[in-house]
């Protein structure tokens, strides 16, 4: 029995997703000021660990003044390595054989999407983590003991145990912290080392003292200074590089933070153009929409194998297609993010088009850039992938693919469903999904919602739920005219035939760049937006306005805004 | 955050009831029956195991028929009927409390809206003794996904669950937490020792960092501390028994994917001396299967289809 994930959730909501009334703010907490706030205005509560969802707190970004905005850091909540950081920065420190380190540690939670959200205690560390990063340091420091001279270049015999252990202390310590030891963390960890010695012997001090190095909190977190300081060069050299390249500073941003390089927004501006014009740069900035996209989870996806011969063999193809693509639209120095919504191209090789039933067919194995019906097309909207992962075991879903428009693209929030929710009547035969939704619609509980989502989902009716296209659906002529009924955001309401109308629409809606700025402030803060990111936010909105859409002038205007390089003295609480 | 209370209904949905009721068993007095006969006679010890099972059963094949005693199971049940005069159904929770209602009221099945939920409470009240206060086991249920269908908390974090039957039968018998030594007692208890003195290194850190940390980021190194404080408490009931138990986890790996398995199967029928729970290592256990399940829209009933065949 074949089944399927298609939903980052562990069921489905959608059998319920349906809904009487629809409030103004949509489950927004609704108590955020108008534009940018004035300097003094209240802060947002803090958000202690709960376990309620809590409702999103709305910046009112309309309406802010675009420009040079306020001095006013929002919140910062204290961040841990994600998995995939943890993966990178054990590479960076010990060499690219450890690769994947964090194999058997819980996942992270996502939020939005992505991995790094560090609010309402999704980072915690609770035990079966804690025990994940002892084994986990045990096996790395053991291995890199192994090669003791690449670990520790000291000559032991020649200077002493003890200067050879200073040095892994001060050394390594530094490259492990991000920055150099405080005197209490040398002193404590050279005590540690030298009784290890006394006791166990040379290497093994080595081993632990590493293993120590790698359960401590200064490199599982990002800790950013004493609580009453403002940002460190250090820390500013942390969150540029985990930013830009998802792993830790390089020698060189070290060296920056250390001889005062990184003081100024413009010598930040320096050095994120230099982290963004090396090859670490592209898959760090693709991570994003990787996770936009959910794609992690494409490889879970299963497909009924009666119905869709050929996936099995097509699913890695697929993938390759969308890391391509996103490469193409947003790692890339001519990046345009508007591409992601409404480009015609995409990457397919002889087999991969045959599969889709496509033209213009390329003719060899490696995958290679095809336009194709601009009619048809809407960037990372119409990727096999992305339609494959909104979708059901049997048939497309445009409920999930309309959901994904509303809420990942235009960053809007749909009410949940109601509580009793009457079941869905079995489709019959002859009729279209469209037929059944709307039929669906005239319930007036399920009317609100779904008028939102539905005429967006069903622009992608011809393709099926592995992305094929088709030009019928259970016999039904396929019929693509839809609306962008106004919702959160007016400006991006528009009527639309086919996925590249709508893709058109979206790219050039206000909305959807306000979105993609939200996307990234996000992922670079590991915190959902506030009010006081108002003005940054429309700010960024209005550079990839002016700049073609280019991410990387955007994330230029965004590693050197207060939002960026400020913190809120005494932390987070007001 | 609007404040969330559980509230009780004498007049609730059929979903409700599934979402509130059938979503939970409550399996102490049931699990007596597994342990050792000997354990039994001394006084067993006190164990709790809760099983999550999302979007309920068929509510017609779920709740027993009859009076409040003396009633007959239904068809799911069947195979409990040895326990049958033990067993307590409860009908009528509510436990939407006018936000988020479909999946997120999940959150307070066993939390009631506190931010530990029961079975971790009774983990730190039951754990003196056990290697690992307690076991958190799941089915298919995604790592890394935004799990709103989970139903342990501890601190208002989601506690994880493992889905790997290899990672769990290592973590049980083998320890994650010792490097291990072989049959080598001497060798065995160094490395215990080794093992016990870079805890106390993390938590110094973790100590001096809490004192630089502003009072909002303090919960989150609290909760790692404890993290830690419990491993070592671990390393401390290993350093007193150390070795392995010949233990066999009778999990057949091909049910954790695609196939809802017989829950049951995995927490308790494999013979009684063999679960984790009768072979001293835990008393609390949480057992949980989601994902996969899809319903309504196009697809199969599946996930209500396979509670009918539960054994």
């Amino acid at each position: 029995m074949g089944t399927r994930i298609t939903a980052p959730l562990c069921f489905s909501w959608m059998v319920a997703a349906c809904s009487g009334s629809i409030g103004p703010s949509g489950g927004g907490s609704g108590d955020e000021p108008d534009g940018a706030p004035a300097a003094g205005a209240p802060n947002p509560t803090p958000r202690p660990a709960k376990p309620p969802e809590s409702p999103r707190t709305r910046p009112a970004i309309t309406g802010a003044v675009p420009g040079r905005c306020a001095v006013e850091p929002g919140p910062q909540p204290l961040r841990r390595l994600t998995n995939h950081e943890y993966d990178s920065t054990i590479r960076d420190l010990f060499g690219p054989e450890m690769a994947r380190t964090s194999a058997g540690f819980p996942g992270d939670e996502r939020h939005h999407g992505l991995d790094n959200n560090a609010e309402d205690g999704r980072q915690n560390v609770l035990r079966p983590r804690a025990e994940a990063y002892a084994a986990a340091s045990r096996a790395i420091a053991a291995r890199a003991v192994s090669r003791l001279a690449t670990l520790l270049p000291c000559d032991v015999a020649g200077r002493g145990e003890a200067a050879c252990l200073e040095q892994l202390v001060t050394g390594f310590g530094r490259r492990a912290f991000r920055r150099p030891l405080d005197d209490g963390e040398r002193q404590r960890f050279l005590a540690f080392a030298r009784t290890a010695a006394r006791e166990h012997g040379f290497e093994t001090a080595v081993r632990l003292t590493v293993q120590g190095f790698l359960q401590s909190p200064q490199f599982l977190y990002r800790i950013e200074g004493a609580c009453a300081a403002g940002l460190g060069p250090y820390d500013i050299a942390s969150r540029l590089s985990y930013l830009l390249w998802g792993t830790m500073p390089d020698g060189e941003l070290l060296a920056a933070a250390e001889t005062g390089r990184l003081a100024t927004a413009d010598e930040v501006g320096l050095q994120a153009r230099r982290l963004m014009a090396s090859p670490r740069a592209a898959p760090a900035l693709r991570r994003l929409y990787e996770l936009w996209l959910a794609l992690p989870d494409f490889e879970q996806v299963e497909a009924d194998e009666k119905l869709f011969a050929g996936f099995a063999t097509a699913r890695p193809l697929m993938r390759e297609e969308a890391l391509r693509f996103l490469d193409q639209v947003v790692a890339t120095d001519a990046g345009d993010f508007r591409q992601l919504l409404s480009a015609p191209f995409t990457f397919l090789n002889r087999r991969l088009a045959a599969f889709y039933g496509v033209g213009g067919s390329p003719a060899g194995d490696a995958l290679e850039k095809v336009t194709l019906d601009a009619g048809r097309r809407a960037g990372a909207l119409t990727l096999g992938a992305h339609l494959t992962l909104r979708s059901l075991e049997t048939e497309s879903d445009p409920i999930r693919r309309g959901t994904f428009v509303r809420e990942q693209v235009l960053c809007e929030v749909l009410p949940p469903p109601p509580d009793d929710v009457p079941p869905l009547p079995p489709p019959r035969a002859g009729q279209s999904t469209r037929q059944r939704l709307e039929e669906h619609r005239r319930a007036p509980a399920c009317q609100g919602c779904h008028a939102l989502i539905d005429p967006i989902g069903l622009a992608f009716e011809h393709y099926d739920a592995v992305g094929r296209w088709r030009s019928t659906q259970a016999g039904v002529a396929i019929d693509v005219r839809g609306e962008i009924a106004a919702h959160e955001n007016p400006d991006a309401a528009g009527r639309f035939t086919g996925a590249g109308e709508l893709g058109r629409l979206l790219a050039a809606a206000p909305a959807a760049r306000r979105c993609a700025a939200t996307h990234w402030l996000r992922w670079a803060l590991g915190r959902d937006e506030t009010g006081v990111d108002a003005c940054t936010l429309a700010s960024l909105a209005e550079v990839l306005d002016r700049e073609s859409g280019s991410v990387r002038k955007m994330l230029l205007a965004l590693v050197t805004s207060p939002a960026f390089l400020a913190r809120r003295a005494g932390g987070q609480s007001p | 955050m609007k404040e969330r209370t559980m509230r009780s209904s004498t007049t609730i949905g059929r979903r409700a009831a599934l979402r509130g009721a059938g979503g939970v068993l409550v399996g102490l007095p049931f699990l007596e029956s597994l342990a050792p006969r000997a354990a039994r006679a001394a006084g067993a010890p006190k164990r709790l195991v809760t099983i999550f099972m999302p979007d309920g059963a068929p509510a017609g094949d779920w709740f027993p028929s009859g009076g409040e005693t003396g009633f007959s199971l239904s068809t799911i049940l069947r195979a409990y009927e040895a326990v049958r005069s033990k067993m307590i159904f409860l009908k009528g929770i509510n436990l939407s409390a006018g936000n988020n209602t479909h999946g997120g009221n999940l959150m307070y099945v066993l939390t009631g809206g506190a931010r530990d939920s029961i079975d971790q409470v009774a983990a730190d009240r039951l754990k003196a003794g056990v290697p690992l206060p307690s076991l958190e086991l799941g089915v298919a249920c995604q790592q890394g996904s935004e799990a709103k269908t989970r139903i342990s908390y501890r601190g208002g974090a989601r506690v994880p669950v493992e889905v790997n039957p290899n990672e769990v039968y290592r973590k049980i018998f083998q320890g994650t937490l010792s490097p291990g030594a072989g049959a080598d007692p001497q060798l065995a208890a160094r490395l215990l020792a080794q093992e016990r003195s870079v805890v106390d290194l993390v938590l110094g850190e973790l100590a001096a960092a809490r004192a630089r940390a502003c009072a909002a980021d303090r919960h989150v190194l609290d909760a790692h501390a404890q993290s830690i404080r419990d491993i070592e408490g671990a390393l401390g009931e290993l350093a007193k028994a150390p070795g392995s138990s010949d233990f066999k986890l009778h999990i057949n790996s091909r049910q954790t994917r695609c196939v809802q398995p017989p829950i049951s199967e995995i927490l308790s029928t494999s013979p009684a001396e063999a679960t984790p729970l009768a072979a001293g290592k835990t008393r609390i256990e949480r057992g949980a299967w989601t994902a996969r399940a899809e319903h309504g829209w196009g697809a199969q009933d599946r996930h209500r289809e396979a509670s009918r065949v539960t054994r």
